[in-house]
Order: structure tokens, then C-alpha cells, then sequence
């Protein structure tokens, strides 16, 4: 069975243990903490180390998901984890003060893995603010990072079917890279 | 309530304790007291300006360590041992408080003198700020 590592990054509170609660068909390990930081997120905890979930698809596809923290002082976890990771799922809160800036920066952050494998962009809670649309983070992406293919996805974490659809293609992603000619490759 | 990291009173009790830590294990070069989710609270030692970094990477081993326990069904994780060439690291949570401590000797240490005073530190530190509360 093959088997890869997927990343899931964001800033606090996008929701990223909560998508890999919705995915895993295994019970999350987690590393929550209550947290104190209530002016960047106002929740009870927060992930300080990682996430860990598995999902099996199509019966041969192991697929193992990593969440790491959303704060930057956490960012060593964030070298840590993506040393070993075939691709990011990147999941911005349209709620944050500049979410189209937190994605190019993260973008940015996470370029090798992006360079090597692929991302996709998942924006949560556009329910809670409904701007910018994600027509901005695409005319974002495409004016900052010309090279690369980043699909980016309206999506409610707690939602299995959006997730799956967002790891799918994410996969599909950074399938279609690999067998992209070279000259086609950034 | 402010956090912990922002309550001078916390922070003055946890001072307290490690410099006395200090005191009774003079190979002990640095210590942290951090809150769970990585906040430095208190520091003593050497390598202070170190002391936001290994706050993050306190917090991020003690959750670990609290995970594999649960994984295995042991319940919460007391204590962490780190050895290395050059000395060892013992972080150990406080009792009864979202706070932990992360403590850093040189080689010149016994490990098991590490572990009872940075476990008398811990419950030093517990008592205190229990007292303060009441």
C-alpha cells in the first residue's frame, strides 16, 4: 500500500485539528494546551505540538496527516514535520485580520514543501465572513507566486466530504507535478 | 483574568523557586518556568535570552509526552528526561497548575539529584501559588 504524509498548517483557530478529526479514520493523537493567548484565538485550547491522523483511500492509499501549530513560535515542529511530508494542505480563517496576507506568507514558509510536492489552499469560515472571496486569494496566488498551481477551496473543517475533496486534490496536485516536463516545473 | 505569563505575582513565586533550584544544584545553568501552551513566565540562569525558544519547545515536548502516555494508557507524563553528551534537560509539570518547569544541567549533575530537586522545586512552586490563592 502506498503511503505518504500530508501537512496541514494555518493560523490559530483556521481549523486544522478539527480537519484532521473529521478525516481520520483513527483516533487523533493530539497535543492541546489550554491556551492563553485568547487575543489571537478565542478558544479553550490549542495544538503545541502536532496533530496525527490516518485516512485509507480507495483501499490503497494510506494517507498519514500531520496538523502542526498555528503559532510561529512553534515553528521549529513546522521544519520538523515537513522534512517528511509529500504535500500541504494550507487552511486560512476568513475571519483573520489579513487572511490573503497569513496565506502568502505561509505560501512562502512552506515553499520547499510546496516546490517538491504541492498545496492547496482550504479558506474556513467563510460562513462567520463572507470577503474576501476566494476569486482574491486565487488573483493573490497568481500575482505573488506566478509558477505555481495552488487550487484554493471554500471549505467547513468539520465537513469530512470537503476535506476529502480538499486532500483529493491536493493528490491529484502533486501527481500531475511529478509527471509535469521539467521545463513546466518551477 | 490575564494569563499566567502576565500575572506578576506567578511570576514572582516561580522566580523564587528557580533561583532557589539554582542554589541547591549549582550545575544547573539554566531554567524555565512555562505556561502549557509555551509562554516563559520565569527564567534563572545563563542562557536567558534562550529562554523564549525552550518555552515553545517545553510545551511542545510535554504534550508530546502527555500523547505517548495516554497512547499506552499510563496516564499524565510527571517528568521528562532528556540525556545527552554534555549534560541532561528534566522537565517536569506542576502539580495542580497549567505551568511547567524546564530545567538544564551540565554533566557535573547526578540525574537523580536532578530529579529530586527539580520534583522538590515542582511541588515548592504548587504549595506556594495554591497559598497565594486562597
Amino acid at each position: 500500500m502506498a503511503e505518504h504524509v500530508i501537512l496541514i498548517a494555518g493560523p490559530m483557530g483556521a481549523g486544522k485539528t478539527t480537519a484532521i478529526q473529521s478525516l481520520s479514520e483513527i483516533p487523533v493523537v493530539s497535543t492541546e494546551a489550554a491556551n492563553t493567548d485568547r487575543a489571537t484565538a478565542n478558544k479553550a485550547t490549542t495544538t503545541v505540538a502536532l496533530d496525527y491522523g490516518e485516512i485509507t483511500l480507495d483501499g490503497v492509499e494510506k494517507v498519514r496527516l500531520y496538523g502542526v501549530p498555528g503559532q510561529r513560535r512553534f515553528d521549529y515542529m513546522w521544519r520538523i514535520l515537513e522534512e517528511r511530508a509529500l504535500g500541504l494542505i494550507l487552511l486560512i480563517n476568513n475571519d483573520g485580520q489579513d487572511p490573503v496576507g497569513d496565506m502568502l506568507e505561509l505560501i512562502k514558509d512552506f515553499s520547499a514543501l510546496q516546490e517538491r510536492g504541492g498545496v492547496v489552499i482550504g479558506v474556513t469560515r467563510s460562513d462567520v465572513q463572507e470577503y474576501p472571496h476566494t476569486s482574491q486569494y486565487v488573483d493573490s496566488i497568481r500575482e505573488v507566486y506566478p509558477h505555481i498551481t495552488a487550487p484554493v477551496f471554500s471549505v467547513d473543517a468539520r465537513n469530512r466530504d470537503h476535506m476529502l475533496i480538499t486532500l483529493t486534490a491536493l493528490l491529484f496536485n502533486i501527481q500531475a507535478q511529478s509527471e509535469a516536463p521539467m521545463e513546466d516545473v518551477a | 483574568m490575564k494569563p499566567l505569563h502576565q500575572q506578576e505575582p506567578v511570576r514572582e513565586v516561580c522566580a523564587a523557586a528557580l533561583q532557589q533550584l539554582g542554589r541547591d544544584c549549582p550545575s544547573m545553568t539554566f531554567a524555565v518556568m512555562v505556561s502549557d501552551d509555551g509562554f516563559e513566565v520565569a527564567s534563572a540562569g545563563s542562557h536567558a535570552q534562550q529562554g523564549g525558544r525552550l518555552a515553545s519547545m517545553t510545551s511542545s515536548m510535554q504534550a508530546l509526552g502527555d500523547a505517548v502516555a495516554r497512547e499506552m494508557k499510563l496516564a499524565a507524563c510527571d517528568h521528562i528526561l532528556l540525556e545527552s553528551i554534555n549534560g541532561h534537560i528534566l522537565q517536569r509539570r506542576i502539580p495542580n497548575h497549567e505551568l511547567v518547569l524546564c530545567a538544564v544541567f551540565d554533566h557535573h549533575e547526578l540525574v537523580g539529584r536532578a530529579v529530586f530537586a527539580t520534583s522538590e522545586c515542582a511541588s515548592t512552586v504548587s504549595t506556594n501559588l495554591m497559598r497565594q490563592a486562597a
